[in-house]
């Protein structure tokens, strides 16, 4: 089989060669002519934690700044509502709101630009520090306003979600903080008239005049000591809510004011001026065009054997019939290929007197 | 009738006039123009191109593995179909055996009346041939002719004519095989397609042994079954495949060994 493929091969080189030749030779010209015009826009950020800072920004010790935060972009480049937030803040607004023209959008953000080359798309470069954001559609403004719309909208959700994730947090400790006050508060009213009623009931004792005194006198009054234990815990509750929430809001400063310095657009996006060229296009397109010329190839040197009945050496004859032997063609290449059947039967019979044939392709 | 005799007695009539004194050189060193090649003398500075090497032993090893050339006989070279190198193998097989036995009389017959070429290969005159011998009754004699081999004769087939029938499947033709066998060791019919003619069956029949022909890259496998199964078991001494040329480079054939 492998010999007959071979003999395939070089019996019809030509006619086997011409797919992976001639279809990228079709096809890379009217790619290149037909391939829109792209325009690119690009953003560079620098990504780092402020180290004098001490804050929670869901960093990883094993996961740089630039990767968190380059894989948080291309998962909210994922969803609808960033997609609908980036689209509402450049020229795409009316696409927002209708179904068609929400997945509209979201083939225009989220897929790369290389299927049809219709659309933008967002392409990250990992670094240690800088994030470099490539945005890539068919007209300037558009790439512009993408490039910009997704870094504003970014730094926005960035800071609403750590300013929400704060006020929450605020809110909490200071609920706790309100609800240990009025512990307290109830705990030292209660101790009050609990001291109060005593003394009525007995005038003539006498108040306790130090601490060691009250000691003594709550050793020798159960129910004092526990009026008097409960507003030492109250006293200890609000402490800690107070701090908690001091904690709370620091923690809510720092992050807000951290994270303007741990996503610095040090490259703000500009205007291209020019379309980009799509080297990367260029090159897949007639490597693409090759493999399916390569493919048409082999399928065409497969189909020329299938369809070769033709008796080419003894294994294509019936079984049982003796091969006495092979003539092989004279091989002359002045002589004509139609001629040389002749050429070649005049040359056995020229020790026994017979003529040559012309070399100009008569007998 | 000894047409050996006759025809060293009559001499070699139908060769050009310096033939006889060019066999004496050589086959080799002989080069000459047909009627219709003009341009042959410009091939005469390459004629060394022209030996086909190894020819000898080719068609030495054909006659061997067919069994002919040892005992008087007469073979018949047939194909399927029209231009498969029957006439090819038919005279190499007569110049190797009449060339690797001198003392036997080969005699090679152009039966295909359709496409007679041995005429206009040696260069000599189509008529008399076979067909006068069969349709006008001239003697053998008249048709066979000398070449530069002494002990190998040709029969080419003469003129063909309408209106003159089926002249192979005449009872005439036997008696002519008969009378070739009589006067020669080896006769090699060199007939005509069996799927084209069926007159080749009919010779087949008057052949000790016969050998099919078949073209490499053109004649479908089915029509040569076909053709052999119209061959009698018993006298098929097996298949010459013709026009044998590997279009895989040489370097690469060593390589992949194939």
């Amino acid at each position: 089989m492998f010999r007959k493929l071979l003999e395939a091969f070089f019996r019809h080189k030509l006619l086997v060669l011409l797919p992976p030749v001639l279809i990228p030779g079709i096809v890379s010209p009217i790619a290149v002519v037909a391939m829109p015009p792209v325009y690119e826009t690009t953003v560079s950020v620098w990504i780092d934690h402020p180290p004098l800072l001490n804050y929670n920004d869901g960093s990883s010790t094993w996961v740089s700044g630039v990767q968190s935060q380059s894989g948080r972009l291309s998962e909210l480049l994922r969803t609808r509502a960033f997609i609908s937030d980036v689209a509402s803040r450049t020229s795409l607004a009316p696409l927002v709101g209708s179904a068609a023209g929400q997945a509209r959008l979201a083939d225009l953000i989220a897929r790369d630009v290389s299927i049809n080359g219709t659309s933008g798309a967002a392409t990250t470069s990992v670094t240690d520090h800088l994030l470099v954001i490539r945005i890539q559609a068919n007209t300037a403004q558009l790439s512009y306003e993408l490039c910009k719309a997704i870094v504003d909208a970014y730094q926005e959700k960035t800071a609403a979600d750590q300013t929400d994730q704060a006020s929450v947090a605020v809110d909490f400790y200071q609920s706790q903080l309100q609800t240990a006050q009025q512990q307290l508060a109830k705990s030292t009213q209660d101790l009050r008239r609990y001291a109060i009623s005593v003394q009525a009931n007995n005038p003539d004792a006498a108040q306790p005049a130090d601490a060691q005194g009250g000691f003594a006198a709550a050793m020798l009054d159960p129910k004092l000591g526990a009026l008097q234990s409960n507003v030492q815990a109250g006293q200890l509750d609000v402490k800690n809510a107070q701090a908690n929430l001091n904690q709370a809001q620091q923690s809510a400063m720092m992050s807000a004011q951290g994270q303007q310095y741990g996503f610095q657009v040090l490259d703000a996006p500009q205007l291209p001026t020019a379309a980009t060229t799509q080297i990367k296009k260029i090159v897949i397109y007639p490597i693409a065009a090759a493999v399916v010329g390569l493919g048409l190839a082999a399928m065409l040197l497969v189909l020329l054997v299938a369809s070769d009945r033709s008796v080419r050496s003894e294994v294509d004859l019936a079984s049982g019939l003796r091969v006495l032997g092979t003539v092989p063609s004279l091989q002359l290449k002045r002589i004509p290929k139609k001629l040389r059947s002749v050429a070649t039967r005049r040359a056995i019979g020229v020790p026994a007197g017979m003529a040559l044939p012309a070399s100009g392709g008569t007998k | 009738m000894n047409v050996i005799a006759d025809l060293q007695h009559h001499g070699a009539a139908g060769l050009p006039p310096d033939a006889e004194d060019d066999t004496a050189t050589g086959a080799g060193a002989w080069l000459r123009t047909t009627s219709s090649n003009t341009d042959l003398a410009k091939l005469g500075d390459v004629q060394h191109e022209w030996l086909f090497k190894d020819c000898d032993e080719l068609f030495r090893g054909i006659y061997t593995r067919a069994g002919t050339g040892f005992a008087a006989e007469v073979l018949a070279v047939c194909s399927a179909v029209v231009g498969e190198g029957k006439t090819t193998v038919s005279v190499g097989l007569a110049v190797s055996i009449a060339q690797d036995f001198p003392d036997r009389r080969v005699l090679l017959v152009e039966t295909d009346l359709q496409r007679p070429i041995l005429a206009d290969d040696f260069g000599i005159q189509s008529s008399p041939g076979l067909l006068d011998c069969l349709v006008n009754k001239e003697p053998l004699l008249a048709a066979v002719r000398p070449t530069f081999l002494a002990n190998l004769h040709i029969v080419p087939a003469g003129v063909a004519a309408s209106g003159r029938g089926r002249p192979l499947r005449s009872s005439h033709m036997a008696a002519v095989v008969d009378a070739m066998r009589q006067s020669y060791d080896v006769v090699i019919l060199d007939l005509p397609a069996i799927l084209a003619n069926s007159d080749a069956i009919l010779l087949t029949d008057l052949a000790d042994g016969v050998i099919c022909v078949v073209r490499a890259g053109i004649t479908p496998v089915a029509m040569v079954n076909r053709a052999v199964e119209q061959i009698d078991p018993s006298k098929l001494r097996g298949v010459v495949i013709n026009g044998t040329d590997s279009a895989i480079p040489g370097w690469l054939r060593r390589l992949a060994g194939i």
